[in-house]
């Protein structure tokens, strides 16, 4: 026993008991779990892969000098180190984080690193938070210029209203107008990505790039910076451009090594929310813009969003691989009826496909959450079973199985079904409680 | 090197082969910071049992421990970089993991006080084939630790539930030992009396020990 042993204070009886219980009952990763664990920790790694890839290409490559000269200053620096020191020329910081300007002065935000966050005349802001890699500033109203000194594991946020700003070290100034809904990005040096209404995910920015977003109009216009052509007007109510116009969001342009688009001179190009024709079109010339990588990035909302725009229409024209994205979403934020919608089609439309066999364990799954739906989850893990005898869920959808047999008919008839399990997984999750029903049935 | 005692704590604190351990890992972190193709898949072989049991016993019964977990590994790969040690890979996934799980149970204790949804007492597959008695007094369990502050209920969880020694506790949690042992004193009384004042706990876990 170890001192710090001689101090422990053990727990009463029965919260031991308890504390005992969560030990041998909770935290076991069944083989299906770690199987499906990888596979999805993979995607998410090749996505990563490739959009820092797509980055380097696009970026300076003096950051990335940059980078690698500072890195042995910053291994020696803790990430989670005290607060960057910064001063506010021209005004003071409120306790909750509020910029109050001095009359006719315009605020400067000046870090210790030599960062610097400069608020025109009249600019509502905010600095939000301050940590030893960087700082959030927010922009209620009104316009930043931004001067951020690239480091490695910096962490620059800008909120111009609802937009999100990450900066990768950068110069560029953002313009929020609340009362129009207009934001206006111009970026001179360096990368941004910009996200929020209407973007339809993060934008990128590269050097020299210009982008205004007309909230109200839920328009897009990415474009050169000192290029005013095809300038939204303020009351612009232009109707969705033509399918030719419209370019990808460019983090997803990213995610592939053939995208180029990022690094040619950039046309004027309008985005408009499309419309589901247009999106069909436009996630036609660009496949790689995928719900799989979506879900991989764990951004299951956008992929509901994207399909509830016309869900008829993506239900029964959407991919095998889309539809179990949108299935699996639709789980993992629990809308159960968007889940089994998607499964149904995917059954009626992929007959005899993997993806259809594993769409039958997944809507017994749902069957079973549902409390009178045992017989139905039953009948779904038979079908899958009898689909996919060697699929990947063989072991899952046959515990279930067992347990639903039980619940329905009993120890006895149960009894059938864990023999079959304890002779296929003897190690499985289930093994233990197979092992009790049969010798319960004894 | 940790040491440990008590029933049930050796899992964490010993590697199965001592330096050999030591060696592979050291291995496999100069692989992960190279970035090599494997590297991710093999950390993820080895440690995901490790990290999933630390995020599913400190959350408790819930259906999202699959993605904290996934979180946890991929938030690491992106900084393993930050390793000073390659040889100690383990104890910087604990850590991480602890890290992790720390703040998702601050977000999720702002979240009741805020909307009332996450009670704790989400239905999940781990309850799905345990007897009726075993079931409730585990989600009792979770929604009395949910009482505690969240650095209680860590300490207490990585102590009495997943094994760890003081010292990896304070290491992984990055506190020192001395506030381990107040807020363990403090946590396991909390727990105990809330345990033995809950009369609803009574059938489930009264003189006999749960059964399976």
């Amino acid at each position: 026993m170890t001192g710090d042993d001689r101090d422990d204070i053990e727990l009463g009886p029965r919260a031991a008991a308890l504390a005992a219980l969560a030990r041998r009952r909770l935290g076991h990763l069944t083989p299906a779990e770690q199987l499906r664990g990888r596979e999805a920790l993979r995607a998410r790694l090749t996505r990563r892969r490739r959009i820092v890839w797509s980055l380097t290409l696009a970026g300076a490559g003096a950051a990335a000098f940059a980078a690698v000269l500072l890195i042995p200053r910053v291994l020696h620096r803790s990430e989670n180190g005290p607060p960057l020191a910064y001063r506010l020329e021209g005004g003071t910081v409120a306790a909750d984080g509020r910029i109050e300007a001095r009359a006719d002065v315009e605020p400067a935000l000046r870090f210790a690193d030599g960062t610097v966050i400069a608020l025109a005349r009249g600019t509502k802001g905010r600095l939000a938070d301050v940590d030893g890699r960087g700082a959030h500033v927010t922009i209620a109203d009104g316009t930043a210029s931004v001067n951020v000194v690239p480091k490695p594991h910096a962490r620059w946020r800008v909120d111009a209203g609802p937009f999100v700003i990450n900066v990768h070290g950068t110069v560029f100034s953002a313009a929020w107008n609340e009362a129009t809904g207009r934001l206006d990005v111009r970026l001179e040096r360096g990368s941004v990505s910009v996200e929020g209404p209407v973007t339809g995910g993060p934008i990128a920015m590269r050097a020299g790039q210009r982008l205004t977003v007309a909230m109200h109009q839920s328009r897009v216009l990415l474009r050169g910076i000192d290029d005013h052509e095809g300038d939204l007007a303020e009351t612009d109510t232009t109707t969705e451009a033509p399918v030719a116009e419209f370019a990808p969001p460019p983090v997803l342009a990213t995610a592939t090594a053939t995208a180029t688009p990022l690094l040619a001179p950039a046309p004027p190009t309008a985005v408009a929310p499309p419309s589901a024709p247009i999106r069909t079109a436009m996630r036609q010339a660009h496949p790689t813009r995928s719900w799989p990588s979506a879900l991989a990035s764990g951004d299951f909302a956008s992929i509901i969003a994207e399909a509830e725009r016309d869900l008829p229409r993506v239900l029964e024209a959407s991919s095998s691989d889309d539809l179990a994205a949108l299935a699996d979403a639709a789980r993992y934020r629990r809308q159960d009826d968007l889940a089994r919608r998607a499964l149904d089609a995917q059954r009626r439309r992929f007959q005899g496909s993997p993806r259809a066999a594993d769409a039958a364990f997944f809507l017994g799954r749902l069957d079973e959450k549902e409390g009178a739906g045992l017989v139905h989850a039953l009948r779904w893990y038979d079908r899958y079973l009898n689909e996919a005898p060697s699929g990947s869920y063989v072991a899952e959808a046959l515990g279930r199985k067992m347990v639903a047999v039980r619940a329905l008919y009993g120890v006895a008839q149960a009894q059938t079904v864990a023999e079959e399990y304890v002779r296929r997984f003897p190690h499985g999750s289930y093994a233990g409680a197979a092992q009790a029903l049969r010798d319960q049935a004894r | 090197m940790m040491h440990s005692s008590g029933l049930g704590r050796l899992r964490l604190v010993t590697p199965p082969s001592g330096e050999s351990q030591e060696a592979e890992d050291a291995k496999l972190a100069r692989a992960l910071i190279d970035g090599e193709a494997r590297a991710a898949e093999l950390a993820w072989d080895r440690y995901a049992p490790l990290v999933h049991g630390i995020v599913s016993r400190a959350l408790g019964p819930d259906a999202e421990v699959e993605d904290v977990t996934q979180e946890i590994f991929y938030r690491l790969f992106s900084r393993i970089r930050s390793l000073r040690k390659p040889e100690a890979l383990r104890s910087f996934v604990v850590s991480f993991a602890v890290r992790i799980v720390k703040w998702e149970l601050r977000r999720r204790r702002a979240r009741r006080w805020l909307t009332l949804s996450e009670t704790g007492e989400v239905p999940d597959d781990q309850l799905l084939f345990m007897n009726v008695d075993n079931r409730y007094a585990l989600r009792r369990l979770y929604s009395l630790l949910n009482l505690l502050t969240t650095r209680e209920r860590l300490v207490l969880v990585l102590r009495h539930v997943e094994g760890m020694t003081l010292e990896e506790i304070a290491e992984a949690m990055e506190i020192s030992l001395a506030t381990v042992k107040r807020t363990l004193r403090h946590a396991s009384t909390r727990l105990s009396e809330l345990v033995d004042a809950d009369v609803q706990l009574r059938p489930a876990v009264g003189k006999r020990r749960p059964s399976k």
